[in-house]
């Protein structure tokens, strides 16, 4: 590292303070970029700073005051809620178009329930679960997990489409080899054959995520991804 | 349902999720809160903030790093010293907190929380006094090297010092434990 002004000899001896976070300012930034770009010491900090995280649990419990848990729940609920729409009239039952940080939050809940963390997520969907297309996982409460492959007219993988059936519900869409790029329309087909328009997906060298909630997913049949050159990709459920 | 998948609905939008992750887990998130800030109506805001931080950055947690009990609770700490550095006229008394910690409370978390607990309440117990305030400053107290040799009347170089020998020392007997 050319911006490296600390060796491992340096660093070493700050990990301590930096896993109970006792250092400050430009110090604590020169360890960060040693730590950074030094495997060793990253490894070491990682087992400090889970020495210290485990010191917290040893404060006591405390019953908070009558009204805490639904004073909670209300702040998330506020910042959870949808800003007004005007004109919005979804022909799908649909809660609302999720931002970024909503697809990621339900690919946390993709990798949660399909238990293999956050690693996951990292090395792509399709790897793991180009095996295993259509399947469904049982969670609590008549909720589950699907996954679908998504596929093009020749039978190639692109990516994975994922049904959350919940409260809401979720579909998420993960291409990671679609054969050109652009903007896809994402069209649900229904089991009574009715066809929903439900948005476009951008994809660009060959990937692309989205997700929407929808009030169910148990009724899709058939997800269909067109681009604007007319290439289809399809996912069955 | 496991915490990771409660924090994954929670995540998701599910108020049901979000209701029993919040009924699990909020003795331990307000008592940490009142622990830091000491005053209970800023702990109460301030254990609130950390539900919501919870809820909003649930999409990093990664379950690699610990589990989500202790997640939260360094999400509740980081949200607690947020709140006391408007103030930084508190007086800390590390006697206190270090009591504090080494009272076991009354089960609330099932056998195995209670005896991780125990290991680390144990670890600590074998620390000189002035290494475990050191550490305990500033892992509750969020207080620098600098600030802690003020307060404990020793040069900042005692006080870090102090601190990476504690939490080398806590580490070597967490670890004899695992082996
Ligand atoms: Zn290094």
């Amino acid at each position: 590292m050319d911006d490296d002004r600390y060796g491992c000899a340096q660093a070493t001896e700050l990990l301590a303070e930096l896993a109970v976070g006792a250092i400050a300012g430009e110090q604590r930034a020169d360890v960060l970029r040693h730590v950074a770009g030094c495997p060793s010491c990253r490894a070491e900090l990682a087992e400090l700073a889970r020495v210290a995280d485990g010191l917290l649990q040893l404060a006591p419990p405390v019953e908070p005051p009558a009204g805490f848990e639904s004073a909670a729940l209300a702040r998330i609920a506020v910042e959870a809620a949808p800003s007004p729409s005007v004109a919005a009239k979804p022909r799908y039952p649909r809660i609302r178009r999720p931002g970024r940080a909503l697809a990621a939050a339900f690919a946390l809940v993709v990798a949660v329930a399909l238990g293999a963390g956050a690693v996951w997520w990292r090395t792509a969907a399709d790897r793991s679960l180009a095996a295993r297309t259509r399947q469904t996982q049982e969670l609590a409460d008549g909720r589950y997990l699907k996954a679908a492959r998504l596929t093009t007219v020749a039978g190639d993988s692109a990516g994975t489409v994922f049904m959350y059936e919940g409260n809401p519900s979720w579909l998420l869409v993960t291409i990671s080899a679609a054969p050109v790029d652009g903007s896809y329309r994402v069209v649900l087909i229904n089991q009574d054959g009715r066809r929903y328009p439900i948005g476009a997906c951008e994809v660009a060298s060959g990937s692309g995520t989205t997700a929407y909630r929808l009030a169910t997913v148990a009724s899709i049949d058939t997800i269909e991804m067109t681009a604007p050159s007319g290439v289809l990709l399809t996912a069955r459920t | 349902m496991t915490d990771e998948a409660l924090l994954a609905g929670m995540a998701a939008g599910d108020a049901q999720a979000a209701t029993t992750l919040v009924r699990r887990y909020q003795a331990r998130v307000y008592g940490l809160a009142l622990t830091i800030v000491g005053v209970p109506a800023t702990a109460e805001d301030v254990a609130q903030d950390a539900f919501l931080r919870a809820w909003r950055f649930a999409g990093g947690y990664d379950p690699r790093r610990g589990g989500v009990a202790t997640w939260l609770l360094s999400i509740t700490r980081n949200a607690a010293i947020d709140a006391v550095r408007m103030r930084r006229d508190q007086p800390y008394e590390p006697e206190l907190l270090l009591a504090m910690l080494d009272t076991r409370s009354a089960d609330d978390g099932g056998q195995e929380r209670t005896a991780d607990a125990d290991r680390v309440r144990t670890a600590l117990r074998t620390l000189p006094r002035d290494q475990a305030a050191a550490v305990v400053m500033a892992t509750f107290y969020g207080l620098t090297a600098k600030e802690i040799g003020a307060r404990e009347g020793v040069p900042i170089g005692t006080a870090k010092t102090r601190i990476r020998l504690g939490l080398a020392r806590l580490r070597d007997k967490l670890e004899v434990h695992d082996g």
